[in-house]
């Protein structure tokens, strides 16, 4: 008798696990193939409610501990900009005047807003992270994001007070540049989700150590911010094209604060759920 | 353990791999805390135990993936959890360096799983795996040979 109620008991146990697997693995389905809108709103729960104030007060608390070192590392690097400040102003003033003389309106002409990365993708390819601004500050989908080395990517999510910057090595990410020398455009990609390449016409006459900018076509990111250098060639099979590896200018490993223009993209298409 | 205390932990468990871990990385070649602790949990409570567990840590994975991934992370370490909890320690005792081993060979599933599913094509894959997967399992290996080696029942060496 207890041996078939064991079973009984067994079967139960073993038919409840079925369902929840069924029933968790509908539901990511479901998910899956939801509508972009719905797919915001699960984000936005998960994100405000649970993962941003923890993991702010993390990175706060760390924050803490760090200050005193960087706080020496300050004041030594204030003495020598002190120094350099001088020298810049002079060439801004030799730059606004030749600037003057070629009639090109400012490159940048938008106001520049500091984050701070609170989390990183925990993704094996870490294609996004977390920073502490969001729609209260003013940014909006699809801003660029920079540092004073090199592009990083664009915001690719926003909240009240938190937003997701996607790099540029996301398999989804897409950016217009342009060689510096040849003035040469291509589109860099990521296909692996960790090595940048770029795709140029094949009558290109770009070189490996050639400097990458971003063009301004696409209207997401303005003409001339730095990229990252042509590294080397890579085969194709299509005649018509040539694939070269670029090394970026600016590592996703080392970043701790960011740069985002507040700028609004302009694009000439527009999605269908935009 | 009961069910709040291994909700607990695991949450703990994303907040240090999305905070804290950068401090562990050599070259940008970090552990994957979250695949240790959902196989963990497969094995050692079994396959609802390592369903839910992979369904939730999935769940705040794709939350920093590009919108049109949510669900993938969900759907690849839920399946991951429920199919090795199928072979938790009250159905088979397993010893710590078999463990490790289920470990390896989930890593590499799940980083297939997730790529394909997520539109890596399938030419770069194999390079994907070889550049970044293998770098990553090998130093998530060691770091599981300690956990396994603590928490596996010493019934089980015998």
């Amino acid at each position: 008798m207890s041996r078939y109620f064991a079973s009984i008991i067994g079967l139960m146990s073993w038919g409840r696990g079925v369902l929840s697997f069924i029933f968790c693995i509908s539901l990511s389905l479901y998910l899956i193939n939801s509508e972009a809108e719905d797919k915001g709103l699960v984000v936005q729960v998960v994100n405000s409610s649970i993962l941003y104030p923890v993991q702010s007060s993390i990175i706060w608390i760390n924050e803490i501990k760090s200050l005193e070192a960087e706080n020496a590392l300050l004041l030594e690097e204030n003495a020598q900009l002190r120094l350099k400040l001088d020298s810049y102003k002079q060439s801004e003033l030799e730059n606004q005047r030749l600037r003057g003389y070629l009639g090109f309106p400012r490159k940048f002409d938008f106001p520049v807003l500091v984050a701070q990365v609170v989390s990183r993708d925990p993704g094996r390819l870490q294609a996004s992270c977390m920073i502490n601004r969001g729609e209260l500050d003013g940014l909006s989908i699809d801003m660029p994001v920079f540092t004073p080395t090199g592009l990083v990517g664009k915001v690719s999510k926003v909240f009240n007070n938190h937003a997701y910057v996607q790099f540029l090595n996301d398999i989804a990410s897409k950016v217009s540049v342009l060689e510096n020398k040849t003035r040469a455009i291509g589109i860099l990609e990521s296909r692996n989700g960790y090595e940048l390449e770029v795709e140029f016409a094949s009558h290109t006459e770009v070189e490996p150590g050639d400097t990458l900018v971003t063009s301004g076509f696409g209207g997401v990111f303005p003409k001339g911010i730095q990229v990252g250098v042509v590294k080397d060639w890579i085969e194709t099979d299509i005649a018509v094209l040539k694939r070269a590896r670029v090394m970026p200018f600016q590592s996703n490993a080392f970043l701790e604060e960011m740069f985002v223009l507040k700028s609004t993209p302009h694009k000439i298409v527009h999605l269908k759920d935009e | 353990m009961n069910s709040f205390k291994l909700v607990t932990v695991g949450f703990l468990v994303v907040l240090f791999q999305t905070t804290l871990l950068k401090l562990f990385e050599f070259y940008q070649i970090g552990p994957d805390l979250t695949l240790i602790f959902i196989v963990w949990c497969a094995l050692q409570f079994g396959p609802v135990a390592g369903l839910f567990s992979g369904f939730l840590i999935g769940a705040l994975f794709d939350v920093y993936s590009y919108i049109d991934f949510l669900g993938v992370g969900m759907l690849v370490k839920g399946t991951l959890g429920y199919v090795i909890g199928l072979a938790d320690d009250h159905v088979i005792q397993l010893e710590w360096s078999t463990k490790v081993m289920i470990l390896g060979v989930a890593f590499f599933i799940h980083d297939m799983a997730y790529h394909l599913l997520t539109g890596l094509s399938s030419d770069v894959l194999g390079d994907n795996l070889l550049h970044v997967t293998l770098p990553e399992a090998i130093y998530t290996l060691i770091i599981a040979s300690i956990v396994f080696n603590l928490y596996t029942p010493k019934s089980n060496e015998s």
